[in-house]
């Protein structure tokens, strides 16, 4: 059984059609990159992995089973925006995540926020942005998941951040669980990915293993990527 | 699940809630103290002043309920922190009962606040003595005790708020619906709900007077003609009946559409 499936997905907002046919199948163990250019589908078809958005037509199966509260436990999913509540400190913030997961690893968390220099009491408004991000990511990463879904985590950040984003995922995601990371900076991913899935204008053109295209094309995965989507 | 939801939604409205709820405390006491003084024109003033705090912090505390109850929905399931709430692990019926729960709770201790204030502010025998009056005239109209009477004041204002606050719950998930302007079409519809709840409340007393002319006379007099007492009570309790069905109502149609799924922004 495939650790997420996705068969015949289709969304639209009205008249636009952002999703057509999609067609997915995520084995488990693997690091997968979900790449395509900006507004091209890729965090509309997260948010419909994850429930935020319902599809007009198609079937989602994560562990063989619809999206719900089977496929949210085993699901650690990291937005492109801050989604904490900023009146809660990071105390509170664990205490929720505490609460509401049970794979979430309370020490592991706060090894890593003490990593970051931060104190457990820092009110999250009082954070900076980046702090936020580099909190939430901890928080995700901080789960026995068996899928992490990651949502452009290196969007818009420094390349010394870019390091510390990528080197916490890797040494803290479960092994035998499956990584999706959704970028356009595929530069900075390239070296950590098993599997690729490149996305254009709703449709999903080309799903591969990242050494097999690489062999193939005698090019690197961003000089593919380059190619396909010029402008 | 439904507990720990509701512990940090009820955490999320009552942070702010109480402020209010100390500050109308506050000066419901200070009224209180300066009524005390009846011998000084100034102290009369500010008592007067005081008071005027006080009550304005009663409505405050009314529409600062509702309005957080209403902003904590939407900030949860379609705003930024949506993308944590649809990720946690509990039913979409779950965090919409919460959402109804949080709201019924703290509308409840607002009001009880509000009822606290007035008696420390008013509270005394001649204020009590006067309220005792009127209320046993119409206690004895309507054949009942004054703290019967109270009691149904009580429930009825609560239940008119609990019927706001589920109509605009469900104006705010038709609105968010749609793909645009969303929060216009949840504050219509929101309206409407509510408008609708009165619309058929006043249909259905009315095709009911249709076979009891007794109801009838509530459509057919004018306020100076004097209706029956045990019409009046009759409406009063269809009325609440109706209410009490129109809050369930809403309540299913919103776990119905909630569990549809969502769109977030």
């Amino acid at each position: 059984m495939e650790l997420l499936e996705c068969k015949n997905i289709y969304k639209d907002y009205g008249k636009k059609q952002v999703l057509k046919d999609v067609n997915l199948k995520i084995p488990r163990g693997k690091i997968v990159g979900l790449l395509g250019k900006n507004g091209m589908g890729k965090t509309t078809l997260i948010k419909l992995i994850n429930d935020l958005l319902t599809p007009t037509s198609g079937e989602i199966l994560v562990n063989g089973k619809e999206v719900g509260i089977e496929s949210k436990k085993i699901i650690s999913y990291l937005p492109e925006r801050t989604y904490l509540d900023k009146s809660m400190t990071i105390k509170q913030t664990l205490k929720y995540f505490t609460d509401f997961y049970d794979n979430f690893d309370i020490e592991k968390a706060k090894r890593l926020i003490k990593d970051l220099d931060l104190e457990i009491d820092t009110k999250i408004s009082k954070m900076s942005k980046g702090m936020q991000e580099k909190l939430q990511l901890i928080l995700v990463m901080s789960r026995n998941a068996e899928l992490y879904i990651l949502d452009e985590p290196l969007g818009g950040v420094d390349p010394a951040t870019r390091d510390y984003i990528l080197d916490t995922i890797l040494n803290n995601f479960n092994e035998d669980a499956s990584v999706i990371i959704s970028t356009h900076l595929i530069s900075d991913i390239e070296r950590i990915l098993d599997e690729v899935i490149f996305i254009d204008k709703g449709k999903i053109i080309l799903c591969s293993d990242a050494d097999k295209l690489r062999e193939k094309e005698k090019a690197s995965i961003d000089e593919i990527f380059r190619r396909m989507f010029k402008c | 699940m439904l507990s720990k939801c509701l512990k940090y939604d009820l955490k999320y409205i009552y942070k702010l809630l109480i402020v209010f709820y100390l500050i109308d405390i506050v000066f419901a006491i200070f009224t209180r103290i300066l009524f005390s003084f009846d011998n000084s024109f100034m102290l009369h003033i500010l008592a007067l002043i005081a008071s005027g705090i006080t009550i304005s912090f009663m409505f405050s505390i009314v529409i600062n309920n509702l309005m957080r109850v209403w902003a904590r929905f939407v900030k949860n399931v379609y705003g930024d922190e949506s993308y944590l709430t649809h990720t946690l692990p509990i039913s979409k019926s779950t965090i919409y009962t919460s959402k109804f729960l949080s709201s019924i709770i703290t509308m409840f201790t607002s009001m009880l606040v509000i009822l606290l204030c007035i008696v420390i502010a008013y509270y005394s025998k001649e204020n009590l003595e006067v309220l005792k009056n009127t209320l046993q005239i119409f206690a004895t109209v309507m054949n009942s005790t004054t703290i019967k009477l109270i009691l149904t004041a009580f429930f009825v204002i609560f239940l008119e708020f609990t019927t706001i606050l589920q109509a605009g719950f469900t104006g705010i998930l038709l609105g968010h619906k749609s793909n645009n302007l969303r929060m216009v079409k949840s504050i219509v519809y929101g309206y409407l709900n509510y408008l609708l709840v009165g619309v058929i409340s006043v249909l259905i007393i009315y095709i009911i007077g249709l076979f009891n002319p007794n109801i009838m006379a509530l459509f057919s007099t004018n306020i100076n003609n004097v209706v029956a007492v045990d019409v009046v009570k009759k409406s009063l309790v269809l009325g609440v009946f109706i209410y009490i069905t129109f809050i369930c109502i809403y309540y299913f149609i919103d776990i119905k559409v909630f569990k549809k799924g969502v769109n977030v922004d």
